[in-house]
């Protein structure tokens, strides 16, 4: 319909690489943190934003019009076609919408034999719908003041207009992140792209589904691409990129800077961590979610190994419906629910007490929260006291409900000479050999409120304190199932990166670990004791109950993203030979 | 538009989102049904690959006023796990190749690079052949066959692995394959592709493949016999500006080249609906371009 359209799926034939060579040949992709910086042009752009979530029809026009394009402008907003999306279907909130352009008519914009129009007598509009990412465009016979022809493209980007072009390069010059990358604070006007009369290179938000587009300084013999996200205002991430002479140009987006970050920060390599007392490495592995290693506390021991194997989705509206989702690195893994941002480090408190800190990671669907979309995370929590929990989360959303959540968890305790013990109610009884148990209502648990025991040592080792609400983070409990395994030397249990061990839709204690016991459980004595944990979450989206649940809201013209977690997983508390590293 | 709603319905690379027509392209229009079906009183039917609920291949019976009957699965189909791309033969064989979704529990790393035949007199699902690799698929790399096409006139199925491909080398494959027998008569090495498609053009037949690194069509030429006549692919065209999107399925359909989309990144994440378009494009003296 509009030539002038740019829309994201134009397949002009644009010189590309390949990422492996891109890869090798260019220094590290940085993806931005979520800060942004404020400026007076931002501020003011978004404070017309919000105006115009209040006009009627709710649309945003900072375009300058002649008196030609303001006849055109106003007969197309007067049409219900053309402004049918501007709102919400349902609650008629107001969706964010702008005027990208208003231009005379061209030949092509309608076919020849249908068209009424020319220069001379019509316009076309064109408007963006940056909440439902819908490019509107209207053919206005001008002379007639009717509406001529109107299209909705869903899922497309219409080319922006100048204001947004200087407002995204300003975002460029303020960011912290791009200063970082130059050294220096780039002017405005230094943002250029070679061999073309914009300052922009094109690009795009993968994940985010936003309008973004590539502000590029140009260096002497490369270019560093920022990626700027107008939707928040904000730099997503940077990359250089050398400059290639022949119109061999690199394309860098949202996604492709994350995932080249994260395969080189966590997949090909580990990172080591030291803080409140705490040191450990951890990686990102091919399907087992993030790998921590090595943990010790004030120099003592307290975690050889922990790492989250599969994630198992079962639902009860069809026997046999669901899904084992493995998580892990984004590029050349078997994972199904990847990574998009490097982990983080959040501090745990209770009331203004700190307590530690915990490692985060998510891992989410492009979609999250649509239905059948996962978000999963781990968190890896580290007190100041010595004890720690090896925690992960389901945020939804998943297919349905009811839907149970059974993440498979695997833990190996320092020490090769493990006594294990499960509490009877009365006292600690030896496990002799590889068992399996479920946290039921039957449970018992010592006083403390520990259901198991490990010992590394004489009267030395762990506690193991299994989740019934009782941390504070609106957990449900874990209703877990624990398997004690024998470590083998003749076979690999999980030493390595595993496939997927179990199927999606077992009730009962078929999740995968159960095959390093059955079909004959070895002695448990003299030997190293591996913990297989998996819990089981039953989801909930009735509102006020939200549980492993994700939902979102229009607010301010904008789609919120609300967040249920169920966090699972149980803590370790360590004991004899001064726990606490004292 | 649902990611996990469309995993039901089509398998992580939509490699089989296009049920089987009887006629597949050019140089693939000679699929009968198989005889199997015709002896069950089955006039027209389509199998697929990418049922919600069934694990390996399902036939569908149409009736002649175009309803699709009850699905028809024999238990040897189930029994290969997941499946992805497949060809249809002359004489109503069906060629079918194992392709992980979401997961590779029904999938091991070491049989993603068979080929299974079910033959058309009796429906049974046996080994075709299986395809060389250096490597086998692997946790950094689950995938072995990615692409399947029949050539007619040569009776050759033209097959595509990327079994043994890391980030940092491209091991894949590109076989062609003797019908009758499975033997593997030619291999054009160090390409990763997924879709491939077979041309018979005024200069000469042939394989036209879609680059697993790239948003890029590449082509091999064949000798008379169907044999690669180079070890190198050479590019022809460039598809996406952002260097996205794969071309997971390439068909010839009335002198167009017709280009089924996904994105691809060697990982298990099922792709979303809309990210998935369809592109045709023209043979010009100059090359192919879009007919858009």
């Amino acid at each position: 319909m509009s030539r002038k359209l740019a829309f994201i799926f134009t397949f002009a034939l644009f010189a590309i690489v390949y990422l492996a060579q891109a890869q090798a040949q260019s220094p590290a992709a940085v993806p931005e943190d979520d800060s942004r910086v404020e400026f007076p042009e931002l501020l003011d752009y978004e404070a017309k934003v919000q105006a115009s979530l209040k006009a009627e029809p709710p649309v945003l026009n900072l375009l300058p019009l002649t008196q030609a394009d303001q006849q055109a402008l106003a007969v197309a907003l007067k049409s219900p076609q053309f402004t049918s999306h501007t709102r919400d279907a349902q609650s008629k909130r107001s969706n964010r919408n702008e005027i990208f352009a208003v231009r005379p008519f061209k030949a092509g914009d309608l076919p020849a034999e249908n068209s009424p129009c020319s220069s001379d007598t019509c316009h076309v509009v064109e408007m963006y719908n940056f909440t439902q990412h819908i490019t509107s465009v209207a053919i206005i016979d001008n002379k007639a003041a009717n509406l001529v022809a109107v299209r909705h493209f869903e899922t497309f980007q219409a080319e922006i207009p100048e204001h947004l072009r200087v407002l995204a390069t300003k975002i460029a010059h303020n960011s912290a992140l791009v200063k970082k990358q130059l050294g220096k604070v780039p002017g405005a006007q230094e943002f250029v792209m070679a061999g073309t009369k914009t300052a922009l290179n094109r690009t795009r938000c993968e994940r985010a589904k936003h309008i973004c587009v590539a502000p590029t300084f140009v260096l002497t013999d490369r270019a560093l691409w920022t990626v700027v996200d107008l939707e928040e205002g904000r730099v997503v991430g940077t990359r250089f990129t050398d400059i290639r002479p022949e119109g061999a140009q690199l394309v860098f987006t949202e996604q492709k800077i994350q995932d080249e970050s994260i395969t080189a920060e966590l997949c090909r390599g580990s990172k080591a961590v030291e803080r409140d007392g705490w040191a450990f490495t951890y990686h990102l592995t091919s399907s087992d979610g993030i790998e921590l290693q090595n943990a010790k506390f004030k120099g003592q021991d307290r975690l050889l190994s922990s790492k989250n194997v599969d994630w198992h989705v079962s639902y009860s509206d069809k026997d046999g419906f669901g899904y084992s989702d493995a998580i892990g690195c984004p590029l050349f893994s078997a994972a199904a629910v990847v990574p998009a941002k490097l982990p983080k480090f959040k501090e745990l408190k209770s009331a203004d007490q700190y307590l530690g800190f915990e490692l985060h990671q998510d891992f989410i669907s492009k979609q999250w929260p649509l239905p059948c979309n996962y978000y999963y995370e781990q968190r890896f929590q580290f007190f100041k006291d010595g004890t720690f929990r090896v925690a992960v989360a389901s945020v939804g959303r998943g297919c349905g409900e009811p839907g149970i959540y059974r993440p498979v968890i695997r833990v190996v305790l320092p020490g090769t000479q493990h006594k294990v013990y499960s509490w009877d109610g009365k006292a600690w009884q030896p496990i002799l050999k590889e068992a399996w148990f479920e946290q039921n209502a039957d449970t018992k648990y010592s006083p403390e409120g520990y259901q198991f025991k490990l010992e590394t040592g004489p009267a030395r080792g762990f506690y193991i304190e299994p989740a019934r609400g009782q941390f504070n983070d609106k957990g449900r409990g874990d209703n877990a199932f624990t398997y004690w395994v024998r470590e083998s030397a003749n076979r690999d249990e999980g030493l390595n990166d595993l496939p997927t061990i179990g199927p999606c839709c077992n009730n009962d204690f078929h999740q995968g670990p159960e095959k390093f016991i059955e079909p004959k459980p070895e002695a448990l004595t003299g030997t190293r004791a591996v913990l297989w944990y998996v819990p089981q979450l039953t989801n909930s989206g009735k509102p006020g109950d939200e549980y492993c649940w994700g939902s979102t809201d229009l607010v301010d013209g904008q789609v919120v993203k609300y967040e249920f977690p169920c966090i699972a997983g149980p803590k370790f508390i360590p004991f004899g030979g001064n726990p606490s590293g004292e | 538009m649902m990611l996990r709603y469309l995993a039901l319905f089509c398998l992580p690379l939509q490699l089989c989102v296009a049920k089987l027509a009887v006629a597949q392209d050019d140089a693939q229009n000679c699929a009968r049904p198989p005889q199997f079906a015709t002896q069950r009183g089955i006039k027209r039917s389509f199998v697929s690959t990418s049922e919600r609920f069934r694990t390996g291949i399902v036939l569908f019976p149409v009736s002649d006023d175009g309803k699709t009957g009850e699905a028809i699965q024999l238990p040897s189909w189930t029994t290969v796990g997941r499946l992805g791309p497949f060809v249809t033969r002359e004489n109503g064989d069906i060629i079918v190749g194992p392709v992980p979704n979401v997961n590779t529990l029904q999938n091991p790393p070491e049989r993603q690079t068979y080929l299974y035949r079910i033959r058309s007199n009796d429906g049974q699902l046996e080994e075709f052949t299986r395809l060389p690799a250096d490597k086998i698929p692997s946790q950094n790399n689950p995938y072995g066959v990615l692409g399947l096409a029949y050539d007619c006139k040569l009776k050759l199925v033209y097959a595509t692995s990327v079994a043994g491909s890391t980030a940092d080398k491209e091991n894949g494959s590109v076989f062609a394959i003797r019908a009758d027998d499975g033997k593997i008569i030619s291999e054009v090495k160090g390409v990763d592709a997924l879709g491939i498609g077979i041309s018979h053009e005024s200069t000469g037949a042939f394989a036209y493949i879609g680059s697993a690194r790239s948003a890029q069509v590449l082509r091999i030429g064949l000798t008379p016999e169907g044999l690669f006549a180079s070890q190198k692919a050479e590019a022809v065209l460039r598809f996406d500006p952002f260097d996205s999107l794969r071309a997971r399925k390439i068909r010839f359909v009335a002198g167009r080249m017709v280009i089924s989309t996904t994105e691809f990144y060697y990982n298990l994440v099922a792709q979303t609906e809309f990210e998935q378009p369809t592109l045709t494009y023209i043979q010009t003296a100059s090359g192919w371009a879009n007919e858009h």
